[in-house]
């Protein structure tokens, strides 16, 4: 692709993004759109993670912290969404210090398992644990949608789909510009050569510990972000909503679409979800059709589709 | 002067003792051979002089600190680079790229400074692109430069990890087999690279298995058989010492 073109091309997808709830009118595609949005930052914040060399399986539980912290002080508080959003973001960013601090110690398989049993062990507290207050396995109804903001006179209400739907948009371009700056800056050089091989990072004098720990802060942080938008979107949670399925389902888009491009797991949600959206007429064979597909595309395009496409289609003209 | 000490230096795996009790010394831009026959303990050494193994007893001293037992990151932060027996490369990176992370040291600003793209860190950024084109330039790896380290010919990685370990600027090297797998050719420009690091001030304490290249090189040299030292002496004492024949060789008696 032409790099001059590349920021035309993103202005101008930008523009339609902001603008289509102009031309539709379907709260089924606005519900869609939202869904796409907040699978799309979900799979970049896990991507941060990622460029490590690891995977984070505790994944869905900070965004279950994230979801139960503004959940709570919106609905027994009765704390404003914008204040609350920054709560959420900032305790699901100590929690994951906390934890991250001794699950970052290991590498590969025990990294997968140790995140995995403290996510679990997150989502059951919130199951079991002071069920007055959390609401065990039913969870918390009647969030309220984010508050109104009045600017000199002109109030600006969020109670409809569309408003979500840009406050979705709103957090997916945040999420898009500082992953995008990481990617591009020496903090994502650093955390890509971790990834490659961290005896040798650790030898040219990079503190691998260190810079674990912030990417897996960072990532988790875009998690709680990602639960505060689904809460408020759904405005009904339960602790079903975060099992590790949830970040199962993002790891299969984020491999499908590539891991190693910045758009990659973008492109791999919204090719993956609409084809499921269009799949769904199929009945039963749904899933089956779903699955052949992913396997199709592992198997022969192991580096996901952008990669691919990239590679192959674009190179050759 | 002296730049780096070991005292007593030891190390056990379970009860195996992979060094035992070794004392060195190493002089500033000296060239320091340390050999043994396998398994005689030599990479466990560098290993514990950067930090990649803790000892279990004895002390290292750099540049008259003790760092016995500090973090891999921090030493060299101080000065001490190295490279790997493998080709231990960032292999799904460019040569280019492998010389330019390996900078990361020498950045005077954080790397948040690069994240949001601060005047100082572009100005950093372009000193450094700099830097790394002298060091590939320096060592004739320039026309390799694009080229992913996962493909590279074995010679022309040994060159990068080399290169990787300069772009570092230490003030102590250690090299762990830099010769090992190489052609005569290439043994060449090894060895001319190693001559013009110790020019540029580098102290270099190299584990090296080629004979010739270890007698023609090396300042002095350092005998390890079974975890201990040996012998100690520049090369015409050791090529000449009983002791160190017998342990590569093994005794007449056994040798039937």
């Amino acid at each position: 692709m032409n790099k001059k073109l590349e920021p035309v091309i993103y202005t101008l997808l930008a523009l339609f993004l902001f603008t289509l709830p102009l031309y539709t009118k379907s709260q089924y595609f606005i519900t869609i759109a939202i869904f796409i949005f907040l699978y799309c930052f979900m799979s970049l914040g896990l991507r941060i993670i990622m460029k490590v060399g690891e995977v984070s399986f505790g994944y869905a539980a900070f965004m279950c912290i994230g979801s139960y912290t503004t959940a709570l002080l919106t609905t027994k508080l009765h704390l404003s969404f914008w204040v609350t959003w920054m709560i959420a973001c900032a305790i699901t960013a100590l929690v994951a210090f906390l934890l991250g601090s001794l699950a970052v110690r290991t590498k590969g398989v025990h990294f997968f398992l140790v995140t995995l049993a403290m996510g679990e062990t997150i989502r059951l507290i919130a199951m079991n644990w002071n069920a007055p207050l959390l609401g065990g396995p039913q969870g918390i109804y009647g969030i309220p949608s984010p508050t109104p903001i009045t600017l000199g006179g002109l109030t600006i209400k969020f109670d409809s789909r569309v408003a979500m739907y840009f406050i979705a948009l709103v957090v997916l371009v945040m999420v898009v510009l500082v992953t995008w700056r990481l990617d591009r800056s020496r903090i994502g050089r650093i955390w890509d050569v971790i990834g490659q091989d961290d005896r040798l990072a650790a030898v040219i004098g990079i503190n691998v510990y260190w810079h674990k720990l912030v990417s897996f802060v960072l990532s988790s942080t875009v998690a709680g972000l990602g639960g505060v938008v689904f809460a408020h979107m759904m405005t009904y949670i339960s602790p079903y909503d975060f099992t590790f399925f949830y970040t199962m389902q993002l790891l299969v888009y984020i491999v499908f679409g590539g891991a190693a491009t910045f758009i990659g797991p973008m492109v791999g949600v919204t090719f993956l979800m609409i084809l499921s959206e269009f799949l769904r007429k199929f009945g039963p064979y749904e899933l089956i059709f779903y699955g052949f597909v992913i396997i199709l595309v592992l198997r022969f395009i192991p580096e996901g589709v952008v990669s691919w496409i990239r590679g192959n289609l674009i190179r050759r003209q | 002067m002296v730049i780096l000490r070991t005292q007593n230096l030891s190390k056990h795996f379970g009860g195996l003792s992979a060094i035992n009790d070794v004392d060195l010394s190493i002089n500033e831009r000296e060239i320091l051979g340390l050999i043994g026959p396998n398994g005689s303990g030599k990479t466990t050494f560098l290993n514990l002089v950067n930090g990649l193994d803790k000892p279990s007893a004895g002390k290292v001293i750099f540049q008259g600190e003790d760092i016995t037992g500090h973090p891999s990151h921090v030493l060299t932060k101080k000065g001490i680079s190295r490279t790997f027996q493998q080709n231990v490369l960032f292999k799904m990176a460019t040569v280019w790229e492998n010389v330019l992370i390996s900078h990361e040291i020498n950045y005077r600003g954080s790397p948040w400074e690069s994240f949001f793209n601060l005047s100082r860190s572009r100005i950093e950024e372009k000193e450094v692109q700099q830097s790394s084109f002298n060091i590939l330039e320096e060592m004739k790896l320039l026309a390799w430069k694009d080229r992913l380290c996962n493909n590279l010919p074995h010679g022309i990685q040994r060159m990068v990890g080399i290169a990787v370990a300069t772009a570092v600027r230490p003030k102590l090297m250690l090299l762990d087999e830099p010769f090992a797998g190489l052609n005569l050719n290439e043994i060449g420009n090894m060895a001319s690279q190693i001559k013009r690091l110790r020019q540029n001030g580098v102290t270099i304490l190299m584990v090296e298995h080629r004979m010739k290249a270890v007698m023609e090189l090396c300042d002095r040299i350092v005998v390890l058989n079974f975890g201990r030292k040996i012998a100690e002496g520049i090369p015409e004492e050791i090529r000449n010492n009983e002791e160190v024949i017998k342990a590569y060789l093994g005794d007449r008696t056994h040798a039937f």
